[in-house]
């Protein structure tokens, strides 16, 4: 079915590696890491050592000092980017807003309140609880915040598949907008998973990295959780034009799929299918692909069965193609991994660079495609792709397309 | 003799709306204030904490009934709270 492109006209990010898109690209591009040793909470009985913090200040100072007490850290995070890439996109609602959308990715919700809650109730006996904890612990709170602050007043919600969410939440944007329910979106995730109860929690996994995030390596020992939050604007390649806003990249095509088998251990269907899904909604050839950021969590499960989901999906075509995992840079934020990543993928579309998988000591000899280790790689890229799979088994891919390749 | 309603409920509000309390009279309209309908929970909420008393509103019919400072004293009012907080 033909329909009107979907386009991107602004981008926001805030995570480990600093408070906006440039410091963002400009650490991906030199390979930097921004994992480091975990301060906040203090460590006392935590066994993990390293996370993927958002360095000082902190991003609480960028907002108004009396909407805090009703913003949990997810929410400021999500304010914090959705404020970026507004500007960026010149776009406002002053028409009622009625014709504009915010969909916002997931994972967990109000970590910090629910810390805040138990520990007052379990521990201190308090009688009551703040007014302000269901609103700072709903998921949707992201969404409804970003909406109060800009006027937006069409389609508002979150959406939750643990580390797929923001994939979701653009593949859910980007129909409202080709069926033209609405012409433009504030679309992302948030995550801000560094408060000491979802830390344990995590650690109960035993999927959590001691040393640091190296995917694909022969010794890579885990994941290493991140916060962060990643916005982009998403508008009606039309809607774009008209207002002649600059348009940085085109959403060609979304897929996705659930295993239906583990909760934990991904199937190579399950993830291949999201691929083939997104491809065939795209309207594009496995040959039209150059570049994929992959899930790469730098957990053995997941980078051995992604490596072998592109080479079934890709045949020969595989080793032509650059794949990197840039969560060995910014760390694996959950719900708010996939904005992050896509921002990554526009923005190495833009400047033709293909980001790199730093920490790589001694490539797995089961990872032999082109991962990028090390060094970022210059290469004009058409097309690429950004792969999320879940824990439950939710998967979602999305294409983004140079935008002068229309 | 205890402190007057009004003083507590100008501390209470100015602590939840993070202002100060001289900016605050009995005529300031809560919203102007900044104060938030769940603001205003909180404001109920420390009021009860503070005198021990229940008082049965939810935040719809707060919001709705509670409009200024004024309408808030007149509520200490009529809950018999005047001069029952001691001065620190």
């Amino acid at each position: 079915m033909e329909h009107e492109p979907v386009v991107v006209t602004g981008a926001g990010c805030v995570s480990a590696l600093g408070h906006s898109v440039e410091a963002f690209w400009s650490a991906l591009q030199d390979g930097r890491c921004g994992l480091g040793k975990l301060s906040e909470p203090s460590p006392s009985d935590l066994k993990v050592s390293i996370v993927g913090a958002v360095p000082a200040p902190d991003p609480r100072h960028m907002l108004d000092a009396r909407k805090l007490p009703m913003l949990d850290r997810f929410s400021v995070l999500a304010i914090v980017a959705a404020q970026q890439a507004l500007a960026q996109s010149g776009l406002s609602f002053e028409n009622g807003g009625h014709r504009a959308g915010c969909v916002v990715g997931v994972g967990t919700a109000g970590g910090e309140a629910i810390d805040e809650l138990y520990g007052k109730i379990y521990l201190e006996g308090a009688k009551r609880a703040n007014a302000f904890t269901v609103p700072r612990v709903m998921p949707s709170a992201p969404a409804s915040q970003i909406s109060m602050a800009y006027g937006i007043r069409g389609p508002v919600f979150t959406v939750s598949s643990a580390c797929a969410s923001s994939n979701h939440a653009i593949a859910t944007a980007v129909w409202l907008l080709r069926n033209s329910v609405i012409d433009a979106a504030i679309v992302g995730g948030t995550e801000a998973p560094l408060t000491y109860g979802i830390l344990k929690a995590w650690e109960a996994l035993r999927v959590m990295a001691p040393d640091t995030c190296r995917p694909f390596d022969r010794d890579r020992k885990g994941l290493v959780l991140a916060e962060g939050a990643g916005m982009v604007v998403l508008e009606r390649a039309d809607h774009a034009k008209a207002r002649g806003a600059e348009i940085l990249a085109q959403i060609a095509g979304v897929g996705m799929s659930a295993d239906a088998a583990d909760l934990v251990a991904p199937t190579l269907e399950g993830a291949a299918n999201a691929i083939r899904t997104c491809l065939a909604d795209a309207n594009l050839s496995v040959d039209a692909i150059d570049y994929i950021n992959a899930h790469g969590t730098g957990t053995v499960a997941n980078d051995i069965t992604e490596i072998k989901v592109i080479k079934s999906v890709f045949g020969d075509e595989a080793k032509r193609l650059s794949i990197s995992s840039t969560k060995s840079m910014h760390g694996h934020a959950l719900g708010a991994s996939g904005s992050l990543e896509l921002i990554a993928v526009i923005e190495a579309i833009r400047r033709g660079i293909v980001p790199p998988t730093i920490n790589i000591e001694q490539l797995d000899r089961e990872c032999d495609l082109d991962v990028t280790p090390g060094c970022a790689r210059a290469r004009p890229i058409r097309t690429a792709i950004s792969n999320a799979f879940a824990f439950g088994g939710t998967n979602a891919v999305v294409a983004v397309k140079r935008f002068d390749s229309l | 003799m205890g402190e007057k309603i009004e003083d507590v409920l100008r501390g209470i509000i100015a602590k939840q709306a993070q202002l100060d309390p001289s900016a605050i009279t009995p005529e300031s309209a809560l919203s102007e204030l900044g104060v938030t309908s769940l603001d205003l929970v909180e404001i109920i909420m420390t009021i009860e904490d503070e005198y021990d008393v229940t008082i049965p509103v939810d935040a719809v019919e707060a919001w709705n009934s509670y409009k200024t400072v004024a309408n808030l004293v007149e509520l200490g009012h009529s809950l018999g709270l005047e001069g029952r907080r001691s001065g620190a």
